[in-house]
């Protein structure tokens, strides 16, 4: 579903797609989801259109406005900014991180928990399964520790599935 | 001498019934393309057959007019129209009830939608 947004009066209104009821400068359009695109633009409703590239997890958007080039509304992008440090957020990222590990590996606790219980072997492939979260976690924590960008720290994944 | 007032002589307190209303009180109109003339009728019809711009004339401070409306397609009220509430459904009949509280400059509406 397109975002889109109208000009009325000075004012933008974004709108998650088309809305039932559009108030336009020109008069209030009922039922404007049964309009074409084309009655749509004329009413003044034209699509939103986010700057090439944009991560709202390490962008910020400006305040939207008319691109008459393309008949579009729009955005600036600039770098977001963070008021932790490098180290802090990396910290916090290779406690996630963990925190993702923890999780997985209690998926298959009771698997251990039963070896010891009653000596019944843990199966091969849940033993490498959970070796294997361990040595990723092991890669990622060097790898975020490597990071020297605020922004890779935020989009670097600690998903482990 | 010429009459300046309605005395009781000419027409008692409480005497003016339903049937000595002017048709704009009292009768159903279709709104044949688009015109809305609120002079001419209290209730306006219509089946949108197209996405259709209404047009008000002669309203006046106070008047409310009640258009039944149904059709899927669009139904554009003049900017004149600030909506209070309702949503309009084409699949339906709609209420749609416009007060004018400032001649031809303000009219309210509240859209109501029949139960289905």
């Amino acid at each position: 579903m397109a975002t889109k947004a109208i000009n009325k009066n000075g004012v933008i209104t974004v709108y998650n797609g088309v809305p039932k009821t559009l108030y336009s400068s020109s008069g209030t359009y009922l039922n404007a989801q049964a309009m074409s695109e084309t009655a749509l633009r004329n009413a003044g409703l034209f699509d939103v259109v986010y700057p090439e590239g944009y991560n709202s997890a390490i962008d910020d958007l400006s305040e939207i406005f008319w691109d008459s080039a393309n008949s579009v509304f729009t955005y600036t992008k600039s770098d977001k900014t963070w008021t932790q440090s490098l180290e802090e957020m990396k910290t916090n990222k290779i406690s996630n991180l963990k925190s993702n590990a923890n999780s997985k590996l209690a998926e298959t606790d009771w698997y251990v928990i039963r070896k010891d219980d009653d000596g019944t072997a843990v199966p091969a492939d849940i033993t490498t399964a959970r070796a294997a979260v361990r040595t990723a976690v092991g890669t990622k924590e060097t790898e975020i520790n490597a990071l020297t960008e605020k922004s890779a720290v935020v989009l670097y994944d600690i998903n482990l599935d | 001498m010429a009459l300046t007032k309605v005395t009781a002589a000419v027409l008692n307190d409480d005497a003016v019934s339903y049937d000595k209303l002017g048709n704009e009180f009292t009768t159903a109109a279709a709104i044949a393309a688009s015109a809305v003339d609120f002079s001419t009728a209290q209730v306006f019809t219509k089946t949108l057959a197209a996405d259709t711009t209404l047009t008000f004339s002669n309203v006046s401070t106070g008047m409310v007019k009640d258009l039944v409306i149904t059709g899927s397609h669009a139904l554009v009220l003049p900017a004149s129209v600030k909506v209070i509430s309702g949503t309009y459904d084409g699949t339906v009949s709609n209420l749609i009830q416009i007060a004018a509280t400032n001649g031809s400059t303000e009219q309210w509406a509240t859209i109501s939608k029949q139960a289905t």
